[in-house]
């Protein structure tokens, strides 16, 4: 099995502080490692969660595999996407893959669309963005993604602007976005904390669904076990900044042997008749 | 969101009026060449019709040249106004562009830009344009708009700079970059349109500011050369008469003062209508 993304021994450096103050830390020499020696794989079409108390480093990991690191933030070692280095990828080409072969959904779907665009118009602004230049055919092609997410009446609600859609709503609209142009692989970082239990359930319901029908490998970022229990194949459980944990889900949720991932195996709520698993 | 801001604005009486003000100003100065009862330069009777107090003849009296008042104000708009409206544009595109770059680009772009903002806000506009003036001669109304715009989109730029620094670190550009939007495809769509009422409060307030100015360097015979008119050369042929031809004086003065005001009412309730949505 030939690998889609390859990450081997990345390093996240970082100022000590905030990322706002990088530049006065990096001068008093206070520097900081965001993630040690971090390697694993992922093969097309899987599923891999990636999980860790809040801090240990998930969302930088996600960002760095997206090039996204905020300034100050240096990331080392080799991430091989699709055979090509991403690290030493020039500007444009870097950007020409996001949106279009990898993809990326934010923790709150509040804030990750502009609060001054009909839905409908962002999501169609995917396709221009990457060179649709038929403003009638991006719209179409939205159109259809929005449905395909299971928006509720999508004609109406992409006349709509985000403060007018429900967290769930925004959320698919998201979805929709990143899924538009069938990236291969889609990173969603913490896609559901921000929904109730049960929109949480209907959106992973669709990612699962999307993913089964395209073959979309999905890294999966949550500090929640039972979501990633319920979605991933594979779970890398990271703990200040390193991998502790690299295996098959159930093997993780049976026999834990890192401490950290015992203790979040323990944190999550049983909801089964007693005796269950969740 | 912007559409609230225009709605709380159609709603605002003070912003209401001050907008009819500015637009009845503009329709003068456009209608002029068909409204005016005279030609502005004519001078029909220098001797007997000098300085004549305003009557049904001549409604706002006549200058010292025997001119008509009315016709010279009305055309008179039509500089005075057209310089400040072109100076505004132009101060608030410069602004607005060089913000842009300095926030969006950052590094060296900003370091330009802002040091260049530092510099000329230290040193006072007058200044600048009259030793332009003393240098270069007397300036076309085309030169005014160069000078006056040139020289104003400092704190333009400033606000939209600020703005977009914010802008840039919200989630939702981030998110735009992760589904590989460009810098200027970000700039475009989703930063210039959060900034738009805030340039135009700006530019307002450059307005504002534009209008004296202009009519300062025409009072003092640096601006709008005669016979062309504008409001500040209108006071000017009126300085030697100010106890006797109150009519040269009281209008231009009036018309300046109704526009500014307005200006600067606009831009206050525009910010209040846009401060009342900054919450998100």
């Amino acid at each position: 099995m030939t690998s889609l993304l390859s990450v081997d021994a990345l390093r996240i450096d970082a100022p000590n502080d905030v990322p706002g103050d990088a530049a006065s830390d990096v001068r008093n020499g206070t520097r900081r490692t965001i993630l040690h020696d971090i390697s694993f794989d992922m093969a097309a079409g899987e599923t891999v969660g990636i999980v860790g108390e809040s801090g240990s480093g998930k969302t930088s990991l996600a960002l760095a595999l997206m090039g996204l690191l905020p300034h100050g933030l240096r990331a080392t070692g080799r991430v091989t996407f699709e055979g090509r280095d991403l690290l030493t990828l020039d500007d444009r080409t870097r950007r020409d893959l996001r949106g279009r072969r990898m993809a990326m959904v934010f923790q709150e779907p509040f804030t990750a669309l502009n609060p001054r665009q009909r839905v409908g118009a962002q999501v169609a602004e995917m396709a221009t963005a990457h060179g649709q230049r038929d403003g009638r055919r991006a719209r179409l092609d939205a159109m259809a993604m929005l449905e395909r997410v299971g928006l509720a009446e999508p004609e109406d609600r992409a006349q709509r602007y985000p403060h007018q859609l429900s967290g769930g709503e925004r959320q698919r609209v998201l979805l929709a976005m990143a899924l538009l142009l069938a990236p291969v692989l889609l990173i969603a970082d913490e896609p559901t904390s921000a929904l109730d239990v049960t929109v949480q359930a209907q959106v992973l319901e669709v990612l699962r669904d999307c993913q089964r029908e395209r073959g979309m490998a999905l890294l999966l970022v949550s500090h929640d076990l039972g979501v990633v229990a319920g979605t991933c194949h594979r779970t890398i459980v990271l703990h200040e900044g390193r991998i502790v944990e690299n295996a098959a889900t159930r093997e993780i949720f049976t026999a834990p042997r890192h401490p950290q991932a015992a203790a979040l195996v323990a944190a999550v709520p049983r909801t089964g008749p007693p005796g269950t698993r969740a | 969101m912007a559409a609230r801001t225009w709605n709380r604005l159609l709603h605002d009486r003070p912003a209401r009026v001050a907008a009819a003000v500015l637009a009845g100003a503009a329709l003068a100065a456009l209608l002029a060449p068909l409204i005016s009862p005279f030609d502005p330069a004519l001078q029909p009777d220098p001797v007997a019709l000098r300085l004549v107090a305003p009557s049904w003849q001549h409604p706002l009296g006549t200058d010292p040249y025997s001119r008509d008042v009315l016709s010279r104000m009305l055309h008179g708009a039509r500089i005075s106004l057209g310089v400040a409206a072109g100076a505004m544009l132009l101060s608030a595109t410069l602004g607005t562009a060089l913000g842009a770059l300095a926030a969006v680009v950052g590094g060296w772009a900003d370091a330009v830009v802002s040091g260049l903002v530092d510099i000329l806000i230290a040193v006072p506009r007058l200044l600048i344009i009259v030793a332009l003036v003393a240098t270069f001669g007397a300036l076309s109304p085309w030169w005014l708009v160069v000078l006056l715009g040139g020289s104003g989109w400092l704190t333009t730029a400033r606000i939209v700079r600020a703005e977009l620094r914010d802008h840039l670190h919200r989630e939702y550009v981030l998110a735009a970059r992760a589904l590989g939007a460009t810098d200027w495809r970000i700039t475009w769509q989703h930063l210039l349109p959060a900034v738009a009422p805030q340039v135009a409060v700006a530019a307002a307030l450059a307005l504002a500011a534009v209008i004296p100015l202009e009519a300062a360097l025409s009072f003092v015979g640096l601006g709008v050369q005669p016979p062309l008119a504008s409001w500040g050369n209108i006071l000017l042929d009126g300085a030697d008469y100010l106890t006797s031809a109150w009519w040269l004086v009281v209008f231009p003065v009036a018309a300046i003062t109704c526009t500014v005001g307005a200006a600067l009412i606009l831009a206050d309730r525009l910010r209040a209508a846009i401060g009342g949505e900054r919450a998100p």
